[in-house]
């Protein structure tokens, strides 16, 4: 056929057909209100008398709810192929409905929030996969989530412990916002700690926290009663603290002043309620407890040890819940609701150690027994405060607010008397007064106002403007006399401290993540803060009311520091090998001076085998503020200051890796190495400081912290729990005015420390859970000679300490055990949650400190005194107990089966 | 109802058992360690062509009885590895068993190295090793911003005084600057007129920390941590009624490493006696005992307090 016989065929056939396909895109067809397949729909259109082709076979068995009413035929088909990979094309004999060749190769992502379906809680590393692909992703702090993948229809998994796995099928035909609620699953053996994804999923290999959950936290119990996160953290390997939590929480040789806390992203000062015995997180506003030892996110920073990432709960989006209940030491109330149902929610949740009310009377009685006048009063309380508002369909508003405050007071006084008769029979008469009392309160204030945004399917974004702030006050006065009675002779000591500390930190932070593909992402942001830092300290041998009243303005003046951070970091992979690029920029500004810092984080993971895992991390860190210590435990008197002109930021190194071995589903064990380089590090000289010196009077030094720990873990069956060794080694290192510059350990300096901890489920509303844990005693400085006072001669004496903690105090080793049941009858709406147990079960005394106390006594005619060494403990044998009752206006949680 | 008033018995019983934790536990204890035996105690400051004098003593262990004074010791001074002379115990005659050994003849020397070694009955012989430094010069001495208050008869002179020396820059060195007031007594005659009396030394303070009886401004120093000249806030506290002020005196000792350490170590000892504080570590240059055993070298210049 030549082609000017096909253009005549053309001409002829084209233009009727053209006409057709016009006539077609103008026309309306009619199809009822109801509910049919696809195909049915499309039959009733070709029915109608459009010119429809399509394969029956390719057409999706998925029902339609049709809107009914008229539309044109292209109209019809956008919404009917709205929700399948099918496509439509216009040819000359009519509308081509065929699968869209497209869809396939092109690429988008699903993103959104996951949450609790009962309370509309953000769920923070919940694992979200393509079922098909195996690829996956976690959500950040946020519970937002990104996942890329290639178009068309895919099955989406969504899992996250104590929830019940959640698939569903999403078809991306472009980037999707698709917002999951998971059910609870109360019965499902839980992961009790764990690092923070789960096992054999790629999201997890670079993820370096190990996460606290409420409901562990919960089934610990604790102190009295009182459920602690901090305590189910010091079970973990490489986190320790003095004796029943005294001094606060040391990770890795490093000291308590040297973790980040940060309570939903804002820096805590303040970790502690009586000295460490609980810490400020009261467990009915705790979410989670994030905890980093090593591979810090680069999002973190300021410190140059661990991580404490404490995140509170929102408050419930859909019911109004009430608890009220009681532990043996304080009373608790929480209430939380919707403002406006799956909008907006608030929470607030409150604490009062009511135990201290009782303490007045119970302490004036026992000091009374012991031949003493005083008594003991402490007040302690917290509050927390969150509310949080949808703000449009991408963003979400949070104001959360702590304030806590301690007021502790001891005053103790007690003088024996002693008398002597001389040969020559004259008979002197001594007394021997001991006085001592103390001062102490110190409170947080901590607020943010965070708003966040998902700016695209790809990236989120975190604002947030943020107060923290630390003031304490705290007076001490002790004196130990001997008193002739006969002649009036009279000598002894008095020594007496007042210290004050103001602290506030504003900032302003922005914090955004961008994913860019499946394994990748970046992360960044950028703070700004303002500090302002006071201290106050004066002390020596005068008594209290001398300084307190004459120098009660004295300061040392205030500092103003600036602080601006930059950082970002880069998640990618290389063949099997996953890894996280991260650097942070900080520049440092007090006094006109400026330190600049780079801290660099590498973290590289991947699996050696299906059931073996491996992880190394790289970690650079910088400190611009310093905790300088006044006692050897952690008080409330210690001082935060600033660095300025004269003293520079800390640092640290820390090189880590570990192996991971999975054998079955529920076991694995874990092994891993450290090794910490610390730098510039900054504490008194030795002997007595003030406001006119603390400055001046401060030492240089390093330190290191190396260490093996292992874990053998089961997280999931009606027993579990974990048993971990670790063996470690914290040293410092300072100028010739700390231990005349020779190396020392560091106080807590444990060597070795088993922990064991096991939850059994009874029944499945039932657990008992028994923790044990041994720890090599605390490295001290013990005197164990006195000379006489070269400066003053006759009966002064020096005590004569050879080493700084040259001593090791006894091994700190105790017993726990409690039992915790949840009641609820059926369609009740009460809930009953009930603790029973028992702390320190063999009534082991682990000492705090040591004191030692001169004792006179009257040996052949002479007056002689002796030195008495007196162990200082804090809780032997208690009880456990606590009740507390919930009210729920909607159903109780379902507890399986 | 009958179960909320059994939890409360509970609370109640349980409440006062954990009450305890609020207020620390106490209770005597004897550690299981090891009670170091006594050990001996010298001090001994030399100084060039003086008689070398050492105090002994003896560490008190926890438990153990008061400080022996120890007055029967062998002590021998070594010059370099020849024996100088063997020290002679002498009582004091004003605190009875309080003596100190002394060398009869020899007087040690700068630039060389001198060991004691003392042994005693019941205790471990211990030696100590230090030496004389060279002086040192004092270029400059100035004051500075000098006022003067009277309250009733008390006048205090505040000032700052200036103090330059020539510290060498290629050698450690180590000094113990001492500040006195130099005071002339006087008394008024029956006439009216004043008598003056003979001149005395008097310690100095600070603004904030108030001179002491024989204990007057010693500043520790390592080189010279500055390129000018030290400046030290002073006030000399005289009575009017009897004292008038004469030179400040300005005493710059050049000391032994031992003898900078230990004092500093000692000034760590003022006002830490709670038990909860770290300690100081007392440096000790005594091999088997404790103490200091150092020399030291001594150069003056005085300077009116006010001008003529």
């Amino acid at each position: 056929m030549g082609w000017p016989r096909l253009l005549l065929i053309v001409l002829l056939l084209g233009g009727p057909l053209a006409r057709l396909s016009s006539q077609q895109e103008q026309e309306r067809f009619a199809l009822p209100r109801r509910v049919v397949t696809l195909e049915q729909a499309l039959t009733a259109l070709n029915d109608a008398g459009a010119h429809l082709s399509y394969r029956p076979d390719q057409l999706p068995d998925k029902a339609i709810r049709l809107p009914g009413g008229r539309r044109t035929l292209a109209r019809w088909l956008d919404l009917l192929l709205r929700d399948t990979e099918l496509t439509y094309s216009q040819g000359a004999a009519g509308y081509l409905v065929l699968p869209d060749p497209d869809l396939l190769n092109r690429t988008f992502s699903a993103f959104g929030m996951i949450t609790d379906s009962r309370t509309g809680e953000r769920l923070i590393g919940a694992t979200v996969q393509w079922v098909d692909r195996g690829t996956g992703t976690q959500t950040n702090e946020y519970g937002f989530f990104t996942l890329p993948s290639r178009g068309g229809s895919q099955r989406l998994r969504v899992t996250y412990i104590g929830y019940f796995p959640f698939e569903q099928e999403v078809l991306l035909r472009s980037d999707t916002l698709v917002n999951l609620a998971l059910q609870p699953n109360r019965e499902l053996p839980q992961i009790i700690v764990t690092a923070a994804g789960n096992e054999g999923e790629s999201s997890s290999y670079l993820e370096t926290g190990t996460r606290i959950g409420r409901a562990e936290v919960t089934q610990l119990g604790g102190l009295g009663g009182e459920a602690d996160p901090l305590q189910l953290a010091r079970l973990l390997p490489g986190v320790t603290s003095g004796a029943d939590g005294i001094g606060g929480v040391f990770i890795r040789g490093s000291e308590a002043g040297h973790n980040l806390i940060l309570l939903d992203g804002v820096p805590v000062y303040g970790l502690n309620h009586a000295g460490g015995l609980f810490s400020i997180f009261s467990n009915q506003a705790i979410r989670r407890i994030d905890l980093y030892k090593d591979g810090l996110p680069a999002r973190f920073g300021g410190r140059i040890g661990g991580v404490l990432d404490v995140h509170t709960r929102d408050g419930n989006l859909y019911e109004n819940e009430l608890t009220v209940g009681s532990s043996l030491l304080s009373a608790q109330v929480s209430a939380e609701g919707p403002i406006k149902p799956g909008e907006s929610s608030y929470l607030l949740t409150g604490r009062y150690f009511w135990a201290g009310k009782l303490i007045r009377e119970y302490s004036r009685q026992y000091k009374s027994k012991r031949g003493r006048r005083g008594l003991t009063d402490y007040d302690v309380y917290d509050l927390n405060f969150k509310l949080n508002q949808r703000a449009g369909r991408r963003g979400r508003i949070y104001l959360s607010l702590y304030s806590g405050s301690d007021d502790y007071t001891n005053s103790s006084w007690q003088s024996k008397t002693i008398s002597q008769t001389t040969e020559a029979g004259a008979t002197f008469l001594y007394t021997t007064p001991v006085s001592r009392r103390e001062d102490l309160k110190w409170g947080n204030t901590v607020g943010a106002l965070r708003y966040n945004h998902v700016f695209s399917n790809r990236t989120f974004g975190n604002f947030r403007l943020s107060y923290s702030d630390l003031l304490t006050q705290s007076a001490f006065e002790r004196s130990d006399s001997l008193l002739n009675l006969t002649n009036g002779y009279a000598h002894g000591d008095v020594f007496s401290g007042s210290y004050a500390s103001q602290i506030r930190q504003f900032g302003f932070a922005f914090d955004g993540q961008t994913s860019l593909g499946v394994s990748n992402f970046v992360r960044y942001g950028a703070e700004v803060n303002a500090h302002r830092f006071e201290p106050h300290l004066l002390n020596g041998n005068e008594k209290l009311a001398v300084y307190i009243s004459e120098n009660t303005d004295q300061s040392d003046g205030a500092h103003h520091p600036l602080q601006y951070t930059l950082y970002g970091s880069y998640n990618g992979t290389v063949g099997s090998t996953f890894y996280r690029l991260g650097l942070r920029g900080g520049l440092w500004s007090n006094q006109g001076k400026g330190y600049f810092s780079l801290s660099p984080r590498v973290v590289l993971a991947g699996p050696l085998s299906p059931t073996v895992d491996w992880q190394a991390t790289y970690d650079r860190t910088v400190q611009p503020v310093h905790l300088l210590n006044s006692f050897v435990i952690g008080l409330p008197s210690d001082l935060w200051v600033p660095s300025a002109p004269t003293l520079a930021p800390s640092t640290a190194d820390q090189v880590s890796g570990k192996i991971k071995f999975s054998p079955f589903p529920t076991w694995s064990v874990e092994s891993g190495v450290y090794y910490k380089a610390l730098h510039r590090l900054v504490a008194y000289s030795e002997g007595s400081q003030t406001s006119d010196n603390w400055m001046q009077n401060l030492s240089r030094g390093s330190g290191e912290a190396y260490g093996f720990e292992t874990v053998a873990q089961r997280s999931r069956g009606r027993l579990r729990g974990w048993l971990s060794y670790t063996l470690a080694r914290s040293q410092r290192d300072f100028d010739d005015q700390i231990n005349l510059g020779r190396p020392f350990p560091f106080r807590y300096d444990r060597r070795h420390s088993v922990k064991l901890l096991m939850i059994y489920q009874l029944a499945e509303r039932t657990t008992i859970t028994g923790s044990w844990r041994y720890e090599t005693g605390l490295a001290y400085s013990l005197s164990l000679e006195t000379i006489q006072d070269p400066a003053i001669g006759g009966s002064a004496e020096l005590p004569i300490t050879s080493e700084r903690n040259g001593y090791r105090m006894p091994p700190n080793h105790r017993f726990d055990l409690n039992l915790h049941t949840t009641l609820s009858a059926p369609g009740s709406k009460f809930t009953h949650s009930i603790d029973v147990g028992v702390y320190n079960l063999y009534n082991r005394h682990n000492p705090v400190y040591f004191e030692t106390r001169p004792e006179y006594y009257i040996d052949e005619d002479e007056l002689l005194s002796r030195t008495q060494f007196y162990q200082i403990f804090v809780a032997p044998l208690l009880p456990v107990l606590s009740y507390h009752l919930t009210f729920s206006s909607g159903e109780q949680p379902f507890f399986g089966r | 109802m009958r179960i909320f008033a059994y939890y409360l018995r509970c609370c109640t019983v349980a409440a006062g058992c954990c009450l305890t934790l609020l207020f620390a536990c106490e209770e005597p204890v004897e550690l299981n360690i090891d009670i170091p035996k006594s050990r001996l105690v010298i001090n001994s400051n030399f100084y060039p062509n003086e008689l070398v004098v050492l105090r002994i003593s003896s560490t008190r262990p926890i438990g153990g009885v008061s400080h022996a004074n120890i007055d029967n010791a062998e002590v021998s001074l070594f010059e370099g590895t020849e024996l100088a002379e063997s020290l002679e115990y002498l009582p004091d005659p004003e605190t009875a068993g309080a003596g100190s050994y002394r060398t009869k003849v020899f007087r040690p020397k700068v630039g060389q190295q001198y060991t004691i070694h003392v042994a005693a009955e019941g205790y471990d012989p211990v030696t100590a090793v230090s030496s004389i430094p060279d002086p040192i010069a004092i270029t400059s001495i100035a004051i500075n911003g000098l006022t003067k208050m009277t309250v009733d008869d008390l006048t205090t002179y505040d000032y700052s005084l200036l103090i330059d020396y020539a510290d060498p820059v290629e050698e450690t060195n180590y000094y113990d600057l001492r500040i006195y007031q130099e005071v002339i007594g006087y008394k008024m005659s029956a006439k009216g007129d004043t008598v003056r009396q003979s001149a005395y030394l008097k310690s100095v303070g600070t603004p904030t920390r108030a001179a002491g009886q024989g204990a007057t401004v010693s500043v520790l120093l390592r080189d010279k941590c500055q390129m000018n000249a030290i400046e030290v806030h002073l006030q000399s506290q005289l009575d009017a009624s009897r004292e008038l002020p004469g030179e400040i005196v300005a005493e710059l000792r050049t000391v032994s490493p031992e003898y900078y350490f230990y004092k500093r170590s000692l000034l760590g000892y003022e006002g830490t006696s709670l038990p909860l504080n770290e300690p100081v570590i007392l440096f000790n240059n005594v091999d088997q005992g404790l103490g200091v055993f150092a020399g030291y070298n001594s150069v003056q210049q005085k300077l009116l307090l006010l001008p003529e």
